[in-house]
C-alpha cells in the first residue's frame, strides 16, 4: 500500500507505552503507525535506570535473550548521605532476579523492531502538531503539512503533554506536580564496575539516594550500574528551583563529587548529560478518565508513574497501558465503534490492573513524599543516631539516648516525629 | 534522465564529543547521513521535480545506520534505494567504495548524473567522487555549489578560494556537492510513510565482480593545532604602532601575508 493516508490506529509517541501498544494492535492485525518526533526512537527520552521484567515476562515471549540488557538488579541500597558520614541499606538478592538496568534508547529500538516485524510502521522526526477533532470525535493528526486518518488515536506522548493541554484534554500540570531529571552516563569500563561494587558479569546495583548534596531540596538521586557505565543523577520538584534559586545542573555534579561516589567513579569519562521533565503528581495526578471519542492516553502522559518512596516505577506501566489500550480498541472495534462507551472497557481493565492497584495502594505517598523535612532533617536524624550509637569516645551511648540526642540537635519534637512515622506507615 | 546519488553514512560530527585525552566517543555518537551527501541528493531530487527524472539512491555498507541511510533517502524522495552488502563497509578503502558504486552504475545504468557529497561527514577526503569519475570515464565537477541541468547539459557553479569558477559539461558528469550548495528538505509525514513500505535492494558484491581492500584504523585522534599565545601589548600611540610594525613581521614571518 503507497501513500497510505490512514490507518487503523495512529500512535503517537514511540516511548515505551507507545511501541507496547503498536507492537499489540499490529499484532492482532490493525494497520498502525507510531510517530516519533526525535530524529531516533528513544532519542526523545532519558531513563538510565531499571525496569521491572514481569511485564515482558508475561507478553513478550523469548524477550531475555533479545532485548538490551544491561545489568540485572543484585544490590538494592538506600543511602542516607550527610556532611559527615552516610547510613546505607543495602539489600542483596538471592538468585532469581526480576528487574535490570536498560539505555532506554536502544531498550526502545529493540521494542520499534517488533513493532516492524509485525508490520507496522515506526516513523521518526516527525512532530505531530495537533489531534484532528471532527464532530467531537478523534479523527487522525496533522504533522506539518500532511494530515493522516485514523480510527483511533493514541497518545503517549510522555510527562511533558502538549498536545494533551493544548487540546484541553489535560490541564497544565503545576510547577510542584512535575519534577526536572537530570542524568548523567559516565563510563568506566566493565571490571572496574564489577570491582569496585563487587559484582559478577551480569549483576548490577540500583540505589537510591536522600541528603546532603541536594542541600535539602526536594528529590532523590539515583545511581544505576550498567554493564560500562555508570547512571547517576538526580529528580527534584520543578518548584524547588523556583523558590530557592538553585542551578538544576550544579545538583548531580554535587552528587557525583560526594564522598560517597567520588571514589566510585575515579577515572570515569562523562558519556552523555541529559535531563526530562517527570509528572510526581501521584495517585492524583492520574488522569480519571484516559480516553475519549476515537482516543486513548497511555503510559506517562496519563500519569502512570508510581514513586513509592524507596523506588520509582514507571516503564512496566507504561508497557501494560500500551498493551491494554490494544486490547480495548480490539474490543471496541469488534463492537464496530471508537466511541468513548465503547473505549471506556480501557479504563475498566487499567482499574484491574497493576498499575491503577499500585496507584492506589500508594495514592497517600505524594502527599507524605512531600514532606521537606524527610529530605534534610530526618536524613540528618538518622545519621546522627547512628553515628551516636556506634560513638567512639569514651562513654557509649544507649539507642534511645542516641535517638533523643539526636532529635534535639536536629531541633524535633518527638511528637511531630511520632506523627510524620505514623503518615510514613499509612502512606508507604 | 536517469540520476544516481552515492551516500555515505558517518558520524554526525555536530554531535560527537571528545574524553580528556582528544579520544572521539565514537560510541555514542549518533549516526547520519553526511551533510554534503544530503545535499547531493537534494539538487537530484530538485532535478527530479523540474526535469522530470528518476533519482537512485545508494551506499556501500549493510549495517543498520546504512539501512537507514538509505531509508531517510527515500523518505526525501529518491525513487530507489539499494544497499552494496559489505560487512565492515567502514573499514574498506575509498578505492573499494569507488569500484563498487562505478559497478553498480554500470549494472543498473546508464547514468547521466552522479552525484555524491563533496566530502564524506567523517574523512573528508573528497575522492570518491573524481575515483567514479575515472573509473567510469565521466566528466567531473567536484565542489559544486550550484547545480543547473538541461537536456544534454550541466551548469555549475563552484566557489573555491581563489575566486567562483562557472562549469559547462555534456552528459554523463560525476557532480559532487558541497554541503553549502542548499537546504536538505525535511521529510513530511507522508513521505516518511511512503518510503516505509518501499524495498530497499541488495545488491551482493560478488554481481559487482569486486575484491575488497580492507585497511585498518591505526589511530582516531582529536585534529588539534597547538596555538602560538602571543600576546602584544600596547599602552599608548607609540607602543601601538610598535605593536602593529611586530605584527606585521610576525605574520610575515608565519607566511600569512
Amino acid at each position: 500500500m503507497t501513500g497510505q493516508e490512514k490507518f487503523d490506529a495512529l500512535i503517537i509517541g514511540a516511548g515505551p507505552s507507545g511501541l507496547s501498544a503498536g507492537y499489540f494492535l499490529a499484532k492482532k492485525g490493525f494497520s498502525v503507525a507510531v510517530l516519533e518526533r526525535g530524529m531516533e526512537v528513544g532519542s526523545k527520552n532519558v531513563f538510565g535506570g531499571r525496569i521491572y521484567s514481569h511485564v515482558f515476562d508475561k507478553n513478550f515471549q523469548g524477550w531475555r535473550n533479545e532485548a538490551p540488557v544491561e545489568r540485572w538488579i543484585k544490590k538494592e541500597k538506600l543511602s542516607l548521605l550527610c556532611e559527615n558520614g552516610s547510613v546505607n541499606f543495602e539489600f542483596e538478592r538471592g538468585k532469581r532476579q526480576d528487574s535490570f538496568t536498560a539505555f532506554l534508547s536502544p531498550f526502545l529500538r529493540w521494542m520499534a523492531s517488533l513493532v516492524e516485524s509485525e508490520g507496522g510502521i515506526v516513523a521518526t522526526g516527525v512532530k505531530v502538531d495537533s489531534i484532528i477533532f471532527d464532530d467531537l470525535f478523534a479523527k487522525g493528526i496533522r504533522a506539518g503539512p500532511d494530515e493522516i486518518y485514523a480510527d483511533y488515536v493514541i497518545i503517549a506522548e510522555g510527562g511533558n503533554t502538549l498536545l494533551l493541554e493544548k487540546h484541553k484534554i489535560k490541564k497544565t500540570p503545576t510547577l510542584n506536580k512535575t519534577s526536572l531529571g537530570i542524568k548523567e552516563v559516565i563510563k568506566l569500563g566493565e571490571s572496574t564496575i564489577n570491582n569496585r561494587l563487587s559484582l559478577e558479569d551480569d549483576e548490577g546495583v540500583a540505589q537510591f539516594i536522600l541528603g546532603q548534596p541536594l542541600h535539602g531540596l526536594l528529590g532523590g538521586g539515583f545511581f544505576y550500574t550498567m554493564k560500562e557505565y555508570i547512571t547517576i543523577g538526580v529528580v527534584v520538584r520543578l518548584s524547588e528551583f523556583t523558590d530557592n534559586n538553585f542551578n538544576a545542573q550544579d545538583l548531580v555534579e554535587d552528587l557525583r563529587l560526594s564522598t560517597h561516589f567520588s571514589k566510585i567513579l575515579e577515572g570515569g569519562t562523562p558519556a552523555e548529560y541529559s535531563a526530562h521533565l517527570v509528572t510526581e503528581s501521584g495517585y492524583e495526578g492520574v488522569m480519571k478518565k484516559p480516553y475519549g471519542n476515537g482516543f486513548l492516553i497511555v503510559g506517562d502522559a496519563a500519569g502512570f508513574l508510581l514513586n513509592t518512596g524507596f523506588t520509582i516505577r514507571g516503564v512496566d506501566m507504561a508497557v501494560e497501558s500500551g498493551r491494554l489500550a490494544a486490547e480495548a480498541i480490539a474490543r471496541a472495534h469488534k463492537e464496530g465503534g471508537n466511541s468513548e462507551e465503547q473505549l471506556s472497557c480501557y479504563k475498566k481493565m487499567l482499574d484491574d490492573s497493576f498499575i491503577m492497584k499500585n496507584l492506589k495502594k500508594f495514592s497517600k505517598a505524594n502527599e507524605f513524599l512531600s514532606n521537606k523535612k524527610i529530605y534534610e532533617s530526618y536524613v540528618n536524624l538518622a545519621c546522627s543516631t547512628v553515628s551516636d550509637i556506634f560513638y567512639e569516645g569514651a562513654e557509649a551511648n544507649r539507642v534511645f539516648e542516641s535517638f533523643k540526642n539526636s532529635l534535639k540537635k536536629e531541633r524535633i519534637s518527638l511528637f511531630s516525629f511520632l506523627k510524620d512515622m505514623w503518615e510514613a506507615y499509612r502512606s508507604l | 534522465m536517469k540520476i544516481l546519488v552515492a551516500l555515505k553514512p558517518t558520524y554526525d560530527i555536530n554531535q560527537l564529543k571528545f574524553d580528556s585525552e582528544g579520544v572521539p566517543l565514537l560510541e555514542t555518537c549518533p549516526i547520519t547521513l553526511g551533510e554534503a551527501d544530503k545535499c547531493a541528493l537534494e539538487e537530484a531530487l530538485r532535478i527530479k521535480e523540474s526535469n522530470k527524472a528518476i533519482v537512485i539512491a545508494v551506499t556501500v555498507g549493510e549495517s543498520q545506520s546504512h539501512i537507514k541511510g538509505i531509508r531517510d533517502a527515500l523518505a526525501m524522495g529518491a525513487d530507489e534505494g539499494y544497499l552494496i552488502k559489505m560487512k565492515n563497509a567502514w573499514n574498506i578503502s575509498s578505492i573499494a567504495v569507488a569500484k563498487a558504486i562505478a559497478s553498480f552504475a554500470q549494472l543498473t545504468g546508464p547514468y547521466d548524473v552522479i552525484f555524491t557529497g563533496a566530502g564524506a561527514g567523517d574523512t573528508h577526503s573528497s575522492i570518491i567522487g573524481p575515483m567514479i569519475s575515472a573509473l567510469l570515464d565521466f566528466r567531473l565537477i567536484a565542489g559544486a555549489d550550484q547545480v543547473e541541468v538541461s537536456e544534454n547539459m550541466v551548469k555549475a557553479t563552484c566557489k573555491m578560494e581563489d575566486g567562483t569558477y562557472y562549469y559547462e559539461s555534456d552528459l554523463p558528469v560525476v557532480i559532487t556537492v558541497t554541503s553549502e550548495a542548499n537546504e536538505p528538505r525535511i521529510p513530511t509525514l507522508k513521505a516518511i510513510i511512503r518510503s516505509k513500505s518501499m524495498p530497499i535492494k541488495e545488491v551482493d558484491p560478488s554481481v559487482l565482480s569486486l575484491s575488497v581492500e580492507e585497511f585498518k584504523d591505526l589511530k582516531v585522534l582529536k585534529h588539534s593545532i597547538e596555538r602560538k599565545r602571543i600576546i602584544l601589548e600596547a599602552s599608548d600611540q607609540k607602543s601601538a604602532e610598535e605593536s602593529v610594525e611586530k605584527i606585521i613581521t610576525f605574520l610575515k614571518s608565519e607566511g600569512v601575508i
